[in-house]
């Protein structure tokens, strides 16, 4: 089955307060008022003047079960928001697995098209990769996190902004640490078109709710758990008020779900999971044994909604 | 879409049977895309990859060369030449090596509304020209142990890349898309199972190959 062998995260010193974000994404002061009274959103993280290998590199230094191990990686793969985020054919994830001591032969690449959904993508492709190998001593790296480098990927219209981050796991498919019991997905390509996808905002906001709470409610009746025994959500870190709606929708205490970093770093792209996995850690939300929940909503020109039961 | 819900993997007792390639198509993309021609998204795209060089110390691209494919238009395309009405999908894995005309989108989830069967779609992208060979192992192990056996694998390739990207680089020569539906064999069909082991081969050319060994 597959499981979660050790899982880090790495965030930057930097933080960048929200307003400072307004006159390059071209938004009012008015609108910067909502997101921070009303989405709860205040401050980003940011790393200036680091690359994307800067932010991996971090992230992987926190995993301590890589040492020793780098000969048992068979896959590594970035989970991304956004599908280019380097010159082609620049690989700065091939460049970091020659600076951890993998073998060079190893598959590397980027997996996605779920938008801030494809961390648990990567997680479910990971395992199933290592299954169908049939080795149970090899492990697979999977890297989130990414640049805002650019203001389409510094904000998600109307919802939320990109905090520079990144996350790290290393997956095995025998371990019994973290283990994942069900992967439910909905993916929307009707809110896809690559003009403008204005008309359809007000429609993907008005389902947003209901998709993501269908997905995490598809994911628990997966994995044969009631809602009421998970004992917390690992969110994406979009904003309060959207995961305040589905908590709603689905009777479940908001107090459980793992918004801690909204107001103070932003959603980091594909690698909020990892973040809030380390404070739920710390709050003592994950308990040995007990289910928990990895949930996120991918917005960007396609929706993907998506939500992952895992046993701590 | 209605959501899919998986459980772990589990490979099966009696093994992957004659699952195969059952049908492909192979296409090649002359002209560009009409998004290439659309100035508000050329607009967009000038800024992205303007933003996408600077940090690496290379210059954008003063104006953008003429061409350039929606390796999403591509993949529609392919779909309908190997998922005839009546049929269903899966599962869709969409391979690339270039990057797309449009950077940003996430064509995959795109190709799960337009696919029929509305299949779990993702995509799997690399520089180094192995995301194909990659593909076919991901899909395969999805196959094997997720029982979503009707799987399609898209390979699209494109020769446009509009800026210089500092270090050398093999752009292909002609844009072109290869589709291969997998899937258990009807009565008196034929399936072609490709291996899994030995050398990728960069881009789409075995798989080029491949679909039309299949189409005989």
């Amino acid at each position: 089955m597959t499981s979660l062998l050790a899982v880090s995260d790495h965030l930057p010193s930097g933080r960048v307060p929200i307003e400072a974000l307004a006159g390059e994404l071209g938004l009012t002061p008015m609108q910067v008022r909502i997101f921070r009274r009303y989405h709860g959103l205040g401050e980003v993280s940011r790393d200036a003047g680091g690359s994307l290998l800067d932010l991996l590199r971090g992230a992987a230094a926190g995993l301590g079960a890589l040492s020793g191990r780098e000969h048992l990686v068979r896959y590594v793969l970035h989970a991304r928001s956004f599908p280019t985020v380097v010159p082609y054919p620049h690989d700065p994830v091939r460049e970091l697995c020659a600076e951890l001591g993998l073998d060079p032969g190893v598959p590397v690449f980027a997996v996605g098209h779920h938008a801030c959904a494809s961390g648990l993508l990567a997680i479910d492709a990971a395992g199933r990769l290592l299954a169908a190998d049939g080795d149970p001593d090899a492990l697979a790296l999977v890297l989130a996190g990414e640049k805002a480098f650019t203001p389409e990927a510094a904000a998600v219209p109307g919802s939320s902004f990109f905090g520079e981050g990144a996350g790290a796991c290393l997956v095995s498919a025998s371990g019994g640490r973290d283990r994942v019991l069900s992967y439910a997905v909905d993916l929307r390509g009707e809110f896809d078109t690559v003009r403008d996808r204005a008309e359809l905002e007000s429609e993907f906001q008005r389902i947003y709710g209901e998709a993501l709470a269908a997905a995490v409610r598809a994911a628990v009746e997966r994995a044969g758990v009631a809602l009421e025994r998970v004992t917390a959500v690992l969110p994406h870190n979009v904003n309060r008020v959207a995961w305040h709606q589905v908590c709603r929708i689905l009777g479940y205490p908001r107090e459980r779900v793992v918004l801690d970093h909204v107001p103070t770093v932003g959603h980091v792209f594909c690698a909020d999971h990892f973040l809030n996995h380390r404070t739920a850690r710390q709050r003592g939300l994950l308990r040995p044994g007990e289910p928990y929940v990895m949930a996120a909503a991918g917005a960007g020109r396609g929706a993907a909604f998506a939500a992952m039961v895992l046993q701590h | 879409m209605s959501v899919r819900a998986l459980l772990p993997p589990v490979l099966p007792a009696a093994g992957p049977g004659a699952w195969g390639v059952r049908r492909a198509a192979r296409l090649v993309f002359p002209e560009p895309s009409a998004l290439a021609a659309d100035p508000v998204h050329a607009a967009r795209l000038r800024r992205y990859l303007a933003d996408l060089l600077s940090p690496y110390g290379l210059p954008a691209p003063a104006g953008l060369p003429p061409g350039g494919q929606s390796y999403g238009e591509m993949a529609e395309a392919l779909v309908r030449e190997v998922v005839p009405a009546g049929e269903e999908v899966d599962l869709l894995v969409l391979a690339h090596s270039v990057p797309d005309l449009a950077p940003g989108r996430a064509t995959a989830c795109r190709l799960a509304h337009v696919c029929p069967g509305g299949p779990l779609s993702f995509a799997v992208t690399g520089p180094d020209g192995t995301a194909a060979a990659t593909a076919l192992r991901l899909l395969t192990a999805y196959a094997d142990t997720a029982g979503l056996r009707r799987a399609l694998l898209l390979v699209v390739e494109q020769d446009w890349l509009p800026y210089d990207p500092g270090v050398p680089v093999a752009v292909p020569e002609v844009s072109r898309g290869v589709a291969l539906l997998f899937g258990d064999p009807l009565p008196g069909e034929r399936v072609v199972r490709p291996a899994l082991t030995g050398p990728a081969r960069p881009g789409t050319g075995p798989w080029w190959e491949l679909a039309a060994e299949v189409s005989r």
